[in-house]
């Protein structure tokens, strides 16, 4: 398959190529956008639980 | 057991999600987006390779990636950074010390070649803006620019024979790369790997879009192509592919190792994470970052320009040649390219500093949370063992034969710990109970049938992709490790080419095999008795005996590659089991929830 398609005749960028090449960039564009959008925007302080799995690591007594 | 207490290390977290989210993609993007995806996908299928590409991403890519970081969270809670020490704590069985120990293995044994790439990429930046490579393709001219790399690119990573790197600025370069990458990691997870990758992601991503711009404008016309063809060879859809399952397999190893699942690095990182940080939208943001450098950046800057400058037949298969051979010979037909080169390797060194950075930290957290080294120790003792194996790996150069092999165990090991991590996740954890877990501060949900694709999709796919990849990887892998057959292969091609050169007309490759196989009296392999070849063909004897020595060696490489991977993986499991049976036990004790005789999961 390798070898057949470097052998193939190098075609211009084609209708079905374009099609394909602008539904990848923009599904990227669109995912890199939303999950950066979301981590940047203004995040409300969250406020502080105190979680049941919290560790006592005694750096504070040294 | 010791009764003294415990003096635990200083837990670190990340300083902000941005900070984190730039770490973990800095850890997934390297050389395999912007080089192995363009050669992977051209070669299958150009733009149909993205249909499968996409599903495996979906379906492989994303649900592992959140196992990762859900499990890597909860192990931070109990207070581990390590992969033998979280899956420890998630399972208390021996899959997950088995599991952890090869999240150990991999990212070290992928460290001790990696970091000879990192320098040869550096060597490759600064021959290009020191006007080296100039002066190399004025020599060379036009029509001599292909060979003249590909001779400085053997020279400089020794390919041409064993312990010839040793010899020139490679080694150098090397040592300069372990004190970059190391000083890195002694500054610690916020000040070190963070402010670093907060600093070199958006540098390497600049420099990128920047190369993809002067790509996208040229106006060179070669031989009547265009970039406008280049852009077409990679995109234009051969939808034939599509009933190919090799092509399936490619893509979704694509993505496997793009994305650095299974590695361990994910599982360490998301450790640092705090008990309410969103798993979910970090996970994915990490993961379309490296989309963004792979799909568009990977997409259309290398092939669009090798086809342009260099023609079909430029594109090849394979990473390191389509990164040193042919990409050096681009630029040189490329206007500004001195520039655009020095740009293009300097982002690459980038893209493999915060990668192999990403490889040190797990064995790091390992020392320190299992043996309770100090941070200095602690560097100190992987720095001697990575760069022992990476002197390994270095000599051995002849053909990269060792770093291929190494490259290939690696790959191997990280189907199977995502496997286990994801059996751990779904299976012994519980996927509804992991993706509650995986849900807690996440900025948005995961669908409800998610914990089905945990528990039976994901890890389908997984062993369907094990599966594939031993059958299409390992019997040839298998034969190279076996003097006898490699041997017998050397000298039957010195053989092979004596026979075309006395039967010039037999061009067709299965004619020639076929007149081999009839003068040598065997199908394969090589004759007991020489005494009924024709005597042409016994003056070659000689040459034929060298390559048959030559081969057996190659062999003997690989072997020693196999069982080097093989002894550091059980002596890396021995340690972690001491450790997770000693100061990771005694660690869990201490936590709440953490006792260690507990039962776990659901």
């Amino acid at each position: 398959m390798s070898a057949n398609l470097l052998l193939a005749e190098v075609q211009e960028l084609g209708t079905a190529g374009v099609m394909l090449m602008t539904i990848c960039v923009g599904l990227v564009l669109f995912l890199c956008a939303f999950c950066f959008w979301r981590i940047l925007r203004e995040q409300k302080p969250s406020e502080h639980h105190h979680a049941p799995l919290d560790i006592d690591t005694r750096d504070a007594d040294s | 057991m010791s009764t003294e207490p415990l003096e635990l290390p200083k837990k670190e977290k990340w300083g902000s999600k941005l900070g984190v989210v730039l770490a973990v993609a800095g850890s997934a993007v390297g050389l395999g987006n912007f080089l192995r995806f363009p050669g992977t996908a051209v070669n299958n299928g150009g733009g149909a390779f993205m249909v499968p590409y996409f599903i495996s991403f979906l379906v492989l890519g994303i649900p592992i990636a959140w196992c990762e970081w859900t499990i890597g969270r909860l192990g931070g809670r109990y207070g581990q950074n390590s992969g033998p020490g979280i899956l420890y704590a998630l399972s208390r069985n021996m899959l997950g010390k088995a599991v952890g120990a090869l999240t150990l293995v991999i990212p070290v044994a992928v460290y001790m070649y990696y970091v000879t790439l990192e320098a040869l990429c550096l060597r490759y930046s600064f021959e290009f803006f020191s006007g080296g490579f100039a002066e190399l393709f004025a020599q060379a001219g036009d029509g001599g620019v292909t060979q003249a790399v590909a001779d400085f690119t053997m020279d400089t990573f020794g390919m041409r024979a064993n312990g010839a790197m040793y010899g020139g600025a490679m080694l150098w370069l090397v040592l300069g790369c372990f004190l970059v990458n190391f000083f890195i990691i002694y500054r610690g997870v916020t000040k070190g790997i963070e402010k670093f990758c907060l600093l070199a992601m958006p540098l390497l991503i600049g420099c990128a879009l920047i190369v993809l711009v002067r790509v996208l404008t040229l106006t060179n016309v070669v031989d009547g192509r265009t970039i406008n063809h280049g852009l077409g060879f990679m995109w234009n859809p051969d939808w034939t592919v599509l009933w190919n399952p090799e092509v399936w397999l490619r893509a979704a190893g694509q993505i496997f190792f793009s994305l650095s699942v299974g590695f361990g690095l994910i599982l360490c990182y998301s450790s640092y994470l705090r008990e309410n940080d969103d798993v979910v939208l970090t996970s994915l943001s990490a993961s379309s970052t490296n989309e963004f450098c792979e799909v568009i950046l990977g997409g259309m800057i290398v092939v669009p320009a090798a086809i342009l400058f260099l023609g079909p037949g430029s594109t090849p298969d394979s990473t390191f040649t389509l990164g040193f051979f042919t990409v050096p010979a681009i630029m040189n037909f490329m206007p500004g390219g001195a520039f655009f080169g020095g740009m293009w390797f300097g982002l690459l060194f980038l893209a493999a500093v915060t990668s192999s950075i990403s490889m040190l930290q797990p064995a790091i957290a390992f020392l320190e949370d299992g043996f309770g080294l100090r941070r200095k120790a602690s560097v100190t003792v992987l720095a001697v063992i990575t760069f022992i194996g990476a002197g390994l790996i270095m000599y051995f150069s002849e053909n990269v034969q060792a770093l291929d092999f190494t490259d290939f165990w690696c790959e191997f090991m990280m189907i199977l710990a995502a496997l286990g991590q994801v059996t751990i996740f779904g299976w012994v954890l519980g996927a509804t109970r992991g993706v509650e877990e995986t849900n807690r501060g996440a900025d948005f949900k995961l669908p409800r049938f998610m914990p089905y694709v945990i528990r039976y999709v994901t890890p389908a796919f997984l062993i369907a992709v094990l599966i594939m990849w031993s059958a299409y990887n390992g019997p040839d892998r298998l034969r190279g490790m076996s003097p006898a057959i490699k041997g017998a292969e050397g000298a039957r091609a010195v053989y092979a080419q004596a026979i075309q050169d006395q039967f010039p007309d037999l061009e067709e490759e299965e004619a020639l095999a076929t007149k081999v196989t009839e003068l040598l009296g065997v199908a394969e392999g090589m004759p007991k008795t020489l005494d009924n070849l024709p005597t042409w063909l016994r003056a070659v004897d000689d040459e034929a005996r060298e390559g048959r020595a030559l081969e057996m060696k190659r062999a003997n490489v690989a072997r020693f590659v196999f069982v080097g991977v093989l002894l550091f993986y059980l002596g890396v499991f021995a340690v972690s089991d001491i450790a997770c049976r000693g100061r990771i036990k005694q660690m869990l004790a201490r936590v709440p929830g953490g006792d260690p005789n507990a039962e776990v999961g659901r």
